[in-house]
């Protein structure tokens, strides 16, 4: 299976989430931070909301013990992503 | 009814785990035990959490009798959640010395508060649709009317033969209290001088499904306010209440049950699922219930709680009830029927209520089953721990906090 | 006692987004019917982006579905409307859906049908209870008073206003934001045809419409103009064949009519136009005929803005807007108003009906 991109990752969270009501594409930094104030802002409820679409999207598992390090930016998920999949 | 004159229970009934009827429940509330257990309703077998508190089959045989002395027949043909609805309507009619015929004038009304009304019975067909079949020749028009939430109100209505107001409240699991509460306000506006008021709900696939999505399900059973604690378990049941003016009630020679002093709500407008971390939402909601009975905080002796036992409303509701009762909080008796019942979602409110009425009348606090391990987060000390304590005590609040920041808080008094 | 009254709207309808849209094709005969590709007529609200109206709320509007940001929408033209401006923290918040976010509903539903449990979508879930608007609008607007979300059918918008009203009378809070939405997805708009639960005749609607309700006092300390006096609203049941269908005998509406009016304090000569949940239900136009020993001027919304089981609301409003502009013509016939009070009426399933009564303010 080939590697995803990060841009590939950035548009599904984008899809995923309706970032798109909230932010322009370019705003989404790959290396951004997502997650809090500092970030754009995603919460807890983000969080299983993404578990869930990467699950169904690549059959990859995000667990809660992960969750803080694998969606800390669309890269790190493509990492997840890549280092995962079957 | 005059500014002097409270509004009181002069009747309850109640369907839940136990089965049908309050005798049921009250042996349930003394025992501590606790009705969560294995989901047979659906296939639960994929879902992260398997467990829930189921009512027991059986429902419309056992209320027959009460149904027929009332002349409020029960039937299934409108699915779980109104069935339960009748029973319990029946069983309130009937402990409040009434008779269906009694409500029919517009003078009475009913307010409910619920979520699901007929899903079950409406989501059925769609889930087991099978591949190229369509949904509207898999069900039918009557099945797909149980769905929306304000059929179960007027299918006790109707068959009670009503003619006065009819209302339905849906605000997620404050949504029973809320029905309780603007019953209150009905009554002291004259809109009506009697009001069945409560609410219903049936376990289904819809919020199961929902609630296990938001990772908010216990794996066994609820543990509200326990370190231990991993979420709630869905209950699902009944109970509804004839509410009127003390002096109407003493009048035609009924014995109230218990005063409703007063109702308090509050909007969070904070975040959809989340409450206020620092409690402060849910002391608005308490200290407005206190506020609108003229009662002191210092006066509460027992609060029943929302106590979902997920993680964060324990510990908000737990910081909220440290705002309002000040030092006293941290000896003060707070207990969660959800560790026994579960949580029956928008009757939540309801069945909850009647705990507390039960409790009032027969001297005794409602336990948190199954509590053990103290969680250095909640600076509360006294849940109730595992069984029903002998306690007689005056006033108490009943809370109930939803999704949408929407709280209510009831006070309720010992007549 | 403070008498409530009706002094600014929010309202998103098939004649355009805002209340100026409204009114001015109200005023102009407008009707906003159109078919679906080859379906049947219907009235859709255009072009509606909830982002249009709420810049700058994003993070929250990314959550919502379509429902709840019509509710958003509405009641944050009417607070803006109202001239409110930051003093929204002790409004109260009443809102009347019947089938709420039905289709999502399904759609959650659907996928837990064909992905299984564990894929079920988090943030599609707590968008499905009725209250979600409710509480979105809340957070958006930081309104913290009462909230209450009604579902009683078709009169749940006259469910809300009357609860705000009255909640205003008692003096529980000073001023409430209370209306009605109803989105027209695919699954009401089968359900109408195939579960008959639809109207009789006019088109199936959908849009939002809200008003700010506050006490007579407190209107005139903040200088504003008052469209209409808030006379009460009176629900009751009339008998029905079946619990989930419409009653077709309205038995009991004509006395619950008598007694909204003397209740009230006005005389059936008063009233000046009338606005049915059903306008060409003859049967329905016969109870107000006996009632008032005559014939009401009618409006005609049903084949102009459609119809919804929360029109109730909209139907409020537009009684304010008759009230307080006399020479606003009450259909595109060009009817105008009689008498000082205007008249709303609705049934619905199970027999549910509601008597609302509005006055011209002084």
């Amino acid at each position: 299976m080939s590697d995803v991109s990060p841009q590939e990752i950035r548009e599904l969270v984008l899809d995923a989430l309706n970032l798109g009501e909230q932010y322009d594409l370019e705003e989404v930094a790959l290396d951004g931070q997502l997650f809090g104030d500092e970030g754009l802002g995603l919460d807890s409820l983000d969080a299983l909301q993404l578990a869930v679409t990467l699950e169904e999207r690549y059959q990859v598992t995000v667990s809660r013990d992960d969750g803080p390090q694998v969606f800390r930016s669309i890269e790190t998920i493509a990492q997840h992503i890549n280092a995962h999949q079957s | 009814m005059s500014a002097a004159d409270g509004i009181v229970i002069s009747g309850l009934g109640v369907v839940s785990p136990a089965g049908f009827g309050a005798g049921p429940f009250e042996a349930l509330l003394r025992s501590g035990e606790c009705r969560v257990g294995p989901i047979t309703r659906f296939d639960a077998s994929q879902y992260r959490s398997q467990a829930a508190a189921q009512v027991p089959d059986g429902i419309e045989e056992d209320a027959a009798a009460c149904g027929r002395a009332v002349g409020l027949p029960m039937t299934r043909r409108f699915g779980r959640a109104a069935l339960y609805g009748m029973a319990a309507v029946a069983e309130a009619i009937e402990s409040a010395g009434l008779h269906a015929s009694d409500f029919e004038h517009p003078s009475s009304g009913l307010l409910f508060g619920g979520s699901t009304a007929g899903t079950p019975e409406a989501e059925a067909p769609l889930l087991e649709l099978a591949e190229g079949q369509q949904y509207w020749d898999a069900t039918t028009a009557d099945r797909f009317l149980l769905g929306p939430v304000g059929s179960t109100a007027v299918i006790l209505a109707h068959r009670l033969g009503m003619g006065g107001p009819v209302s339905t409240i849906s605000t997620a699991c404050s949504s029973a209290s809320n029905a309780v509460g603007t019953a209150m306000h009905w009554l002291r506006a004259g809109r009506c001088s009697r009001v069945i008021a409560g609410g219903a709900d049936a376990l289904c696939q819809l919020t199961h499904a929902g609630f296990n999505s938001l990772s908010l399900v216990a794996p066994e059973r609820p543990l509200p306010f326990d370190a231990r604690r991993q979420g709630m378990c869905i209950g699902e049941g009944a109970a509804f209440f004839v509410l009127e003016a003390e002096s109407s009630a003493r009048a035609r020679g009924a014995e109230p049950l218990a005063r409703l002093a007063g109702f308090g709500a509050y909007s969070e407008a904070h975040h959809l699922v989340q409450p206020r971390g620092d409690g402060e939402g849910a002391a608005t909601a308490m200290r407005r219930a206190l506020a609108d009975a003229g009662v002191d905080a210092a006066r509460v002796g027992y609060i029943n709680a929302h106590g979902t036992a997920t993680p964060h409303n324990d510990i908000a509701e737990a910081r909220g009830i440290g705002l309002v009762m000040g030092s006293r909080a941290r000896r003060l008796p707070v207990s969660s029927t959800k560790s026994q019942v579960g949580h029956l979602l928008g009757a939540s409110g309801a069945v909850e209520l009647v705990a507390c009425t039960l409790g009032l009348q027969g001297g005794f606090l409602p336990p948190t089953s199954g509590w053990a391990e103290a969680d250095p987060e909640i600076a509360l000390e006294d849940f109730v721990a595992d069984a029903a304590r002998p306690q007689q005590v005056d006033v108490l609040l009943s809370n109930s906090f939803a999704f949408g920041g929407n709280n209510a808080s009831l006070c309720v008094e010992r007549v | 006692m403070s008498a409530p009254v009706i002094t600014a709207m929010g309202m998103l309808s098939p004649l355009g987004l805002g209340r100026a849209a409204f009114e001015k094709g109200w005023r102009e005969g407008a009707a906003a019917v159109a078919s679906d590709s080859d379906g049947p007529p219907v009235a859709r609200l255009a072009r509606f982006r909830a982002r249009d109206f709420l810049p700058g709320a994003g993070s929250l509007l990314r959550r919502m579905d379509r429902l709840s940001s019509l509710i958003c929408v509405s009641a944050a033209m009417t607070c803006e409307d109202a001239g409110l401006g930051e003093d929204t923290a002790d409004l109260a918040l009443g809102v009347g859906t019947d089938l709420g976010t039905l289709d999502e509903t399904w759609r959650f539903l659907a996928r837990l049908r064909d992905k299984g449990p564990a894929l079920a979508n988090p943030l599609s879930f707590p968008n499905l209870v009725p209250n979600a608007g409710a509480g979105y609008a809340g957070i958006l607007l930081g309104m913290q008073g009462p909230s209450q979300t009604f579902c009683q059918h078709e009169i749940c918008g006259e469910e809300a206003l009357g609860w705000a009203a009255e909640g205003i009378r008692a003096g529980r809070f000073s001023a409430a934001v209370a209306g009605g939405a109803e989105e027209l997805g695919e699954i009401r708009l089968r359900a109408e045809t195939v579960a008959n639960c639809g109207p009789q005749s006019g088109v199936p609607g959908e849009g939002a419409a809200m008003v700010l309700l506050e006490g007579r006092e407190r209107a005139r300390q903040r200088g504003v103009p008052v469209l209409a006096e808030y006379l009460g609203t009176w629900t009751g049941r009339t008998a029905s064949r079946s619990p989930l269908v419409k009653s077709s005998s309205y038995e009991g509406l004509g006395s619950l009519l008598e007694t909204a009016l003397d209740q009230a304090g006005v005389k059936p000569a008063q009233l000046g136009v009338m606005l049915l949940s059903a306008p060409d239900d003859r049967l329905l136009a016969e109870v107000v005929h006996r009632v008032v020993d005559g014939d009401l001027p009618s409006s005609d919304h049903h084949v102009r803005v459609g119809l919804y089981p929360a029109d109730g609301a909209l139907r409020v409003a537009l009684c304010s807007l008759l009230l307080a502009d006399p020479t606003l013509s009450v259909n595109a016939r060009g009817e105008l108003r009689g008498g000082p009070v205007a008249l709303v009426l609705t049934v619905g399933r199970g027999g549910v009906c509601a008597v609302t009564l509005l006055r011209e303010s002084c």
